[in-house]
């Protein structure tokens, strides 16, 4: 029992984490907001605040990140809270690995990016339940779905969806051909490079991707690679977005979470090479080249799996 | 329909009021007392020759609180009665902070006067 709800927590955390990345990565990447952040008045940090969270109580009495979300505008309004703090969280975490903080960054500067740049995260955790949802992605391709039910309903309903989504799943999968299997891949794969491209085509001729990158280490870069990995993983097989019951149980080459994750990094990455190429013309120096391959990696994977999870 | 929030969620919840009262505290001292006006200085911290050339780095730092805008360093190297000028700009300053700026010269600073100044800036 007490396992159950902390690991429901775990999930909703997740969950509200990766509708927060969703939505508030494309502000991340933008020059402007870093210092507008720094630069910014004490007294205007706090008005942003305190004007977030008339939307975030919004979307919390409407969608928020939790399956079970009360009906009470007092649940509204602690979700709400809970939505800021993540998204504050979140912001400060990935501005750290982009070292746009550092140990140097005065506090105040400091303070003002995280609250102008998390704008976009709290506010994608407000709608992580909207984002992606199953029932409306099943709605389109099976009306009799399980999960194509409402998904405000109590956690017990959704456990007994997701047992039923998996068998369906399973069933379906066994009676698939091998030619059947590999399409699947190769359908994930595409969405995958589709969805980076969506996200990533936007940020890769900005001076931003070089800027972050110029100012990486190796084992920063590495620190990016593994933290890209990590909220993907976590985007598609953990925050139970759409699908992802039967996800766990598709088969075929690389269609288990791990190796599906890894493949779709990859091409992610490609993509984000790619589009660093076309937009640079060029890939010397070598280390700067894919040290900005994986600056621009981090928003094209959290494109792919949101490519991935729409397939 | 009632809901409650169980011990785990009201254990989040009281993590996300610590979270955000410790963001207010930290803006909220802020906004306690005078904010002091930009004030960038630069600072010579080393010369080394690297080539032909010779690279001089200074630190640009804001002794002010309050932010700086277009803020525009100029270094002249005087050698044998010949000013040789260099100018950087550094967009945005916040108060407190510094940046680590580098000019090159061809000559040796060494070898005659080198001197480093703001000529001006801006208040966001």
């Amino acid at each position: 029992m007490h396992d159950h709800m902390w690991r429901d927590e775990g999930v909703e955390f997740v969950r509200a984490a990766s509708g927060g990345i969703l939505f508030g990565i494309p502000l991340l990447y933008t020059m402007e907001v870093w210092s507008i952040g720094a630069t910014s008045e004490p007294r205007n940090q706090l008005i942003v605040l305190v004007a977030l969270t008339v939307p975030l109580t919004l979307l919390n009495r409407t969608e928020g990140f939790r399956i079970s979300n009360g009906h009470r505008w007092s649940d509204a309004v602690a979700d709400a809270i809970e939505s800021m703090a993540i998204g504050l969280v979140l912001s400060a975490g990935v501005l750290v690995m982009l070292r746009e903080i550092t140990l140097t960054t005065p506090v105040h500067a400091a303070i003002g990016r995280v609250v102008y740049e998390s704008i976009g995260f709290c506010l994608g955790v407000g709608v992580a339940r909207h984002l992606l949802r199953g029932d409306r992605i099943a709605d389109s391709n099976n009306p009799d779905d399980g999960n194509a039910n409402d998904d405000r309903n109590i956690k017990q309903g959704r456990s007994t969806k997701q047992g039923r989504s998996t068998k369906q799943s399973r069933s379906t999968q066994q009676g698939r051909s091998q030619p059947a299997m590999v399409g699947s891949t190769v359908s994930d794969l595409g969405a995958a490079a589709l969805g980076a491209a969506v996200i990533s085509l936007s940020i890769a001729p900005t001076d931003e991707v070089q800027h972050i990158a110029a100012g990486m280490t190796p084992p920063m870069l590495l620190i990016v690679v593994t933290v890209s990995l990590v909220v993907t993983y976590s985007i598609v097989f953990v925050a139970e977005f759409a699908g992802q019951s039967g996800r766990h149980v598709h088969q075929g080459p690389l269609q288990n979470p791990t190796a599906e994750t890894l493949a779709a990094y990859l091409v992610a990455l490609g993509t984000s090479a790619t589009l660093v190429w076309t937009f640079r013309g060029q890939v010397d120096p070598v280390p700067g080249y894919v040290a900005q391959a994986v600056v621009l990696g981090f928003p094209a994977a959290i494109g792919g799996a949101a490519g991935r999870l729409v397939v | 329909m009632t809901s409650q929030r169980n011990r785990a969620e009201s254990t989040t919840l009281l993590i996300a009021i610590c979270v955000l009262l410790l963001v207010v505290a930290v803006i909220s001292s802020a906004l306690i007392g005078p904010r002091s006006a930009p004030e960038p200085t630069v600072e010579i911290v080393g010369i080394r020759p690297v080539d032909d050339d010779y690279h001089v780095s200074i630190v640009l730092r804001n002794d002010g609180d309050q932010s700086a805008a277009e803020v525009q360093i100029q270094a002249d190297l005087l050698i044998a009665e010949t000013v040789v000028s260099s100018t950087q700009t550094v967009d945005v300053l916040a108060g407190s902070e510094s940046v680590d700026l580098t000019f090159v010269f061809a000559d040796n600073p060494a070898d005659g006067t080198l001197e480093v100044f703001v000529t001006g800036f801006a208040e966001p």
